[in-house]
């Protein structure tokens, strides 16, 4: 009896021996690059999203590349690109020393900042591996691609970039405008490539639509009193502020103009103040402001992936996605990395570009494509590519959608210390 | 005008709640604190923890934290500073690195991010010439004053602020004076990383706890110490109001950006004319012996 039962136990071992070679968890796993500013918001969570992506394909058994199936395997590591005073060089340092180290088969969602992005695009052409962007957002990144395709082809950007952000806002400020007789606006936006990108065409779109510009300031990285800019604003008799920001200050920021109650609404780029904890965080001193979010940070009704995701990334962190943008984009990107991987039958970086290029799916943040520049365009319909939301923290401590308005939620109310102008 | 009044004065007293534990050590009694930023960030993290991962009630752990600080900081003392006494350039560069060192570990652990906040002491704000301004500001104001006046009594009527003094002075001279000056050292470093701690804890409220701040604040100390004169309580106070109105001044009619570029330029000023600072003694000393 003993010497059968272990003759079956030395056949079931002997089975698991020969076929374990040609599963997934045995075969060389197909390496993701992380390489990102991992002390930012923006940063770990387009991580998280990586990772629920390569879990959520390895427990359905991997990848399938031309014939065998492979797991997914996540390398990660701190680009610090977005720390004040941190030169450029040091990020591209981390990022060719894990090329390198790991030799990832693709790279998501790389730098947080755009100058050290456009400076490793030639890092990339160098190594031809596909990159899949989602947080930085300077157009010089497709107008790179359009004028060297052949060198810069590895690179897609999948988050929307400052003109299609610009574009998703400057609906809302219409709306603005026409509900409450808004003309005056002061931007002010973070010392960065994007950041000065958006604020140059916020201010020809006003000065197009015949509102005054009551100022433009560039702040610097780190600022901690923001006192004067906003003197400025109350003396300029400003109705809206537009800040545009991706760093910590904008909750000192939004903090001191609540406190000396500009009568001014703010809006703009806000990623500290959009995640669904802030309002307890913050104790609900959030209130009236106006943030604008790609879907997946805030879950759309209309587009179903992001409620999909957003459950989903809750579950596995605890909490949802707190930045503006980028984690919706990465969690897709893997899908994206997955199904061209399958098509190619290869991780040759050319092959699986071409592959990329074709991507036609339902995502995250709406239907995603990527135009001749490598970029998904953005709208108002998420049947035609991604979608931008506007939201207001209204009381009693709810993110409501307020534009696109096909997509809206409730209407923008005006902070209590302010008026309507009309 | 009147906007600018108000916050320059803010900004000024916030100047002061910076420079002054960096003042205690190394201008009062000669100690070389290059970790001052780091020891404030430290304040601020541990009351942090203390209210968010302990429970503590906050004016407890605003308390706790100040201690803490205060016994780290003397603690550094006799495990850095100790051996290397009198060379000062090793103590610049040894507190220096121990202050780069602490930070990289408070990043290293996850310090970073909107969570990392501490509640006002009282929230809400009044009408001051015009402008609102925050209870938060005008305690800071306060908190600024009651230190300086503390400051200059220590330092000048209680035995053990002349025995800072003295060390700083002449070392040799003070121990035939039965001044121990080990242990006054090392109470220096302890009382300076405390009032980090209080800085920190006046001033975080208004911000969040962020590591960059540690490098930032050793900037600034530096520079009001230079300028003012590092030993002098009435130094620090006028540098303070003058990096407090420059800054507000240069960055509603010039740019943010310039405020560090007006700073640095007054440290080299000073440094040319007046090498102690507007009011420090030291090189004029050191000449005269």
């Amino acid at each position: 009896m003993k010497n059968r039962w272990l003759s079956v136990v030395m056949g079931v071992l002997l089975v698991l021996a020969f076929f374990l070679p040609s599963s997934s968890l045995a075969a060389e796993p197909v390496v993701i690059g992380v390489c990102t500013s991992l002390g930012f918001l923006e940063g770990y969570e387009c991580k998280y999203a990586v990772e629920l992506a390569v879990e959520e394909i390895n427990a359905k058994g991997g990848v399938n590349v031309g014939g065998t199936m492979r797991p997914f395997k996540v390398v990660s590591s701190d680009s610090r690109d977005s720390e004040p005073g941190l030169p450029v060089s040091e990020a591209l340092m981390a990022y060719e020393k894990m090329l390198l180290t790991h030799k990832p088969h693709a790279m998501i969602p790389g730098f947080f900042t755009s100058e050290a992005s456009l400076a490793a695009m030639d890092i990339t052409a160098k190594y031809k591996i596909p990159w899949l962007a989602t947080i930085a957002m300077s157009p010089k990144f497709q107008s790179k691609i359009l004028e060297n395709y052949d060198a810069y082809k590895y690179n897609f950007r999948l988050c929307y970039n400052a003109i299609y952000f610009t574009k998703a806002y400057l609906g809302s400020l219409k709306m603005i405008h026409d509900e409450f007789g808004f003309t005056r606006a002061f931007i002010i936006n973070e010392e960065a490539l994007w950041a000065k990108a958006i604020a140059g065409i916020t201010k020809k779109w006003f000065e197009g639509q015949g509102w005054t510009v009551t100022g433009v300031q560039t702040y610097p990285k780190g600022m901690s009193d923001f006192s004067a800019p906003l003197l400025k604003m109350r003396n300029t008799k400003t109705q809206v502020i537009v800040f545009i920001s991706s760093r910590p200050e904008t909750v000192v920021f939004a903090d001191q103009w609540r406190s000396m109650k500009i009568p001014a609404l703010l809006t703009g780029m806000l990623p500290p103040l959009c995640g669904e904890d802030v309002w307890e965080v913050h104790k609900g001193k959030v209130k009236g402001i106006v943030g604008i979010v790609e879907p997946g940070i805030i879950p759309v009704e209309a587009i179903p992936e992001s409620l999909k995701f957003y459950a989903a990334y809750k579950k596995k962190v605890g909490k949802g996605p707190g930045s503006s943008h980028g984690p919706g984009p990465a969690y897709d990107a893997v899908y994206i990395l997955k199904e061209a991987i399958e098509r190619a039958g290869s991780l040759d970086g050319d092959k699986l570009v071409k592959e990329i290029e074709k991507t036609d799916r339902r995502g995250v943040v709406g239907r995603i494509r990527f135009g001749k520049d490598h970029q998904v365009p953005f709208g108002t319909n998420p049947e035609e590519g991604g979608l931008g939301v506007d939201f207001q923290w209204q009381e009693p401590g709810k993110r409501v959608i307020v534009y696109p308005k096909a997509v809206a939620q409730g209407k923008i109310q005006l902070p209590p210390w302010m008026k309507k102008a009309k | 005008m009147s906007g600018m009044i108000v916050y320059g004065l803010v900004n000024s007293a916030v100047f002061v709640l910076m420079a002054m534990g960096f003042s205690l050590t190394f201008g009062i009694s000669g100690v070389a604190n290059f970790a001052h930023g780091a020891f404030y960030v430290t304040g601020a993290y541990v009351t942090w923890q203390l209210v968010n991962s302990l429970g503590f009630a906050y004016p407890l752990a605003i308390g706790i934290s100040i201690l803490i600080t205060g016994v780290f900081g003397a603690i550094v003392y006799w495990i850095v500073l100790y051996r290397i006494r009198g060379m000062e350039l090793s103590e610049v560069i040894a507190t220096f690195g121990l202050g780069v060192g602490m930070l990289e570990t408070f990043r290293s652990i996850g310090l970073s991010g909107h969570s990392y906040k501490l509640p006002k002491f009282v929230d809400g704000s009044m009408e001051i010439l015009g402008v609102y301004v925050d209870f938060q500001r005008l305690i800071i104001i306060g908190v600024a004053a009651a230190l300086v006046f503390f400051l200059w009594l220590f330092s000048h009527h209680t035995k053990m602020g002349l025995a800072f003094r003295a060390i700083a002075q002449n070392e040799h001279t003070a121990l035939t004076f039965g001044i121990e000056s080990d242990i006054t050292a090392m109470m220096s470093l302890g009382m300076g990383s405390a009032l980090a701690a209080v800085a920190a804890s006046v001033i975080v409220p208004l911000s969040l706890i962020q590591v960059d701040e540690g490098k930032h604040i050793l900037i600034l100390a530096l520079a009001v110490g230079i300028v003012g004169g590092m030993e002098s309580v009435p130094g620090i106070v006028i540098a303070s109001l003058v990096f407090g109105f420059a800054q507000i001044i240069v960055a509603t009619y010039f740019n943010p950006h310039y405020t560090m570029i007006v700073m640095f330029a007054a440290i080299l000023l000073v440094l040319v004319v007046k090498p102690s600072g507007l009011f420090g003694k030291f090189k004029e000393l050191e000449e005269r012996i």
